[in-house]
């Protein structure tokens, strides 16, 4: 669950006199409370599953909602732009590797599979050793359409022990390590 | 293919087999703008600012380490020195400070929490001093802070008055967690050039000068070094060895420095350096005193062993400069005893004393770390023990630290046992002679020759 802050600047943006309703992933400031108080703004603190959004909501002081001012709607959510946040970066080009003991269509179903999930194969390398085989694939996974994830976790249904291993790495960890 | 085959299988091997991880990526956040008023109120806002930008740095990590497939051990905090934001409370306990960091540890889901911290090189405020003193009480009342205090620079020489309070403090930290074997000693340490971009705890906090909200890093790799030195071969010369040490702290670090720099990028905030240390853990393979001890050395702590460990921080150092953009902390090869599986068994078979870890850490990047010792040692001779390594900082301008367990109960020989990363602490002896009339003296030892250097 993403943590709020509600800080003394958006109390400042409210109407005096109004009542603010705030879930537990809300830390309401010192600053913050004193200022409300001050303001005569009530704040209420519930429990997340009672609270119908995600951000605080504002209700008049006749109890009527009046909407979050604009202010507050844009720093108390911590995944706002101006906030800090964690953003997952967009899936580049991959290396993905399967490692096990060798028979026949192994690398007919890791390229049907990456095909199917839209990744372009851009180099592919395969070795053959004491009857086990170790095949390499950079794919471009730019145009998939699906996040790191989702590919990741596609491929990975391949994988059974017994049979081979698929492992599924942004390729920048390669270039970075022996690349400068 | 331009990444050649033998190059991925390299890495992944690192990855897979040879505990190739990143120790921490961890958020420096300043905590200046938090001081003034009421102790509850600093701690109010120390707890809003350090949840509001670390919350997220779990989640960040972790998506980090499942797209590049390397493991991100720890994800932690360090934040401005607390004496500084204390300064202008208005009471003179400060351990809510310390409360408000560990509830904030807490909600953001990280294990340690640095920046409990006072620097007293040169003297001593009024803050510094009810920092000091409430250590013990901050460290037992919560979980996950961390403390540390620069007790002496190179600029400045040696507050030895500071020494020996700190002495006590330790004992005392010591004695309020007796019933886990003086385990608050653990999450404290004392330094002399205490660095101020550090994201290893215990001395992990955020200097004034380095900006609001910051990312470091911290590699790892003792398996990965261990390997490179294995596959080499006995015969090798030494350049040879630190070559191969060199070429592999670099691809260790330049991990460090994707991971830091992404972590940096999905947080919204500042990427600072990495700290270049090879740091072991408990588990098999992991251990610095192994890869000491592929130099050709029977065991760590015989005859030799300062020569390798001094080639192995050179190599690292070497290498890891040349794979970061910027190099921060300590940078260079961590001995800390109890998180070494290898530094264990040389003491507990007698190829290890206090005094062999001593030299050694004229050459390494810390000190004497995670070293338990009898917990009747007087406070006066604990305050020399840290005055020696101190000593060796001031003299080489290096950082040196001393992070010591004074076991209550235990005796030479003894065995703590604290699990997790922490290890197990072997009980070392200590020097039977006093040092009562030297710790005594107080005052500030004159900053040496090599100070002056404008």
């Amino acid at each position: 669950m993403a943590r709020r802050i509600l800080t003394a600047e958006d109390v400042g943006a409210m109407e005096r006199g109004v009542s603010l309703v705030v879930d537990e992933a809300t830390t309401v400031t010192a600053a913050a409370r004193d200022l409300a108080r001050r303001r005569n703004i009530t704040i209420e603190e519930v429990e997340a599953s009672t609270t119908a959004e995600a951000s605080p909501s504002v209700r008049s002081a006749a109890g009527g909602r009046a909407g979050a001012p604009s202010g507050a709607a844009a720093s108390t959510t911590a995944a706002g732009d101006a906030s800090p946040g964690a953003h997952a970066g967009p899936v580049g080009h991959l290396i993905v590797t399967a490692v096990g003991v060798n028979r026949p269509q192994v690398m007919a179903e890791l390229t049907e599979a990456v095909g199917r999930l839209g990744g372009d194969i851009q180099d592919v390398s395969q070795r053959i050793t004491g009857g086990y085989f170790n095949a390499i694939l950079v794919v471009d996974a730019r145009r998939s359409g699906h996040d790191f994830k989702a590919f990741r976790d596609a491929l990975l249904e391949l994988s059974e022990p017994s049979d081979y291993v698929v492992t599924v790495i942004d390729e920048r960890v390669f270039r970075t390590m022996h690349r400068i | 293919m331009t990444l050649a085959h033998q190059e991925i299988t390299e890495t992944l091997r690192m990855l897979q087999v040879e505990h190739l991880d990143i120790r921490t990526t961890t958020v420096g956040i300043n905590l200046l703008d938090c001081a003034g008023g009421t102790v509850a109120a600093v701690a109010e806002r120390i707890y809003a600012k350090i949840v509001r930008y670390a919350a997220p740095l779990v989640e960040a990590a972790e998506s980090v380490e499942a797209e590049f497939g390397i493991p991100i051990v720890n994800k932690r905090v360090a934040v401005t020195p607390i004496a500084l934001v204390a300064a202008a409370c208005d009471s003179d306990d400060y351990t809510p400070l310390a409360v408000a960091m560990d509830r904030a540890a807490d909600a953001c889901g990280i294990d340690f929490i640095g920046g409990y911290t006072a620097m007293v090189h040169g003297g001593m405020t009024r803050a510094d001093r009810n920092l000091i003193d409430s250590i013990p009480e901050a460290l037992a009342a919560t979980e996950h802070v961390c403390s540390s205090v620069g007790l002496g620079t190179t600029r400045s020489g040696i507050n030895l008055d500071a020494t020996l309070r700190m002495a006590r403090v330790i004992k005392d930290t010591a004695e309020r967690t007796a019933d886990r074997q003086g385990i608050g000693c653990a999450k404290l340490v004392v330094f002399c050039n205490m660095v101020e971009d550090n994201p290893f705890v215990a001395g992990a906090n955020l200097g004034v000068g380095m900006g609001d909200v910051v990312v470091n890093c911290g590699v790892s790799g003792p398996g990965v070094v261990r390997h490179a030195l294995a596959q080499l071969g006995p015969t090798a010369d030494i350049g040879e060895v630190a070559e191969v040490i060199k070429r592999t702290a670099f691809k260790v670090t330049r991990m460090g420095e994707l991971v830091g720099r992404e972590t940096a990028q999905r947080l919204g905030v500042a990427f600072g350096g990495v700290d270049l240390s090879l740091a072991p853990t408990p588990a098999l393979g992991d251990s610095v005193a192994d890869v000491l001890e592929l130099f050709g050395l029977e065991r760590t702590g015989g005859h030799g062993t300062t020569l390798a460990l001094a080639v192995l921080t050179d190599a690292v150092k070497k290498g890891g400069a040349m794979a970061a953009s910027r190099v921060v902390g300590l940078s260079g090869a961590f001995i800390p005893v109890s998180e070494d599986r290898g530094m264990i068994e040389a003491v507990q078979v007698g190829a290890l004393s206090l005094d062999k870890l001593e030299a050694m850490t004229a050459v390494c990047s810390v000190g004497l770390d995670m070293v338990a010792v009898p917990g009747d040692i007087s406070a006066e001779n604990l305050a020399c023990l840290i005055g020696d390594e101190l000593a060796i900082g001031m003299i080489n301008m290096k950082t040196t630290a001393v992070r010591i367990i004074p076991v209550p109960g235990a005796k030479p020989g003894d065995v703590a046992k604290y699990g997790g990363l922490l290890g197990d602490a072997p009980v070392m002896a200590v020097s039977k002679f006093s040092s009562y009339g030297l710790a005594r003296r107080g005052g500030q030892v004159p900053p040496p020759l090599q100070a002056m250097r404008n």
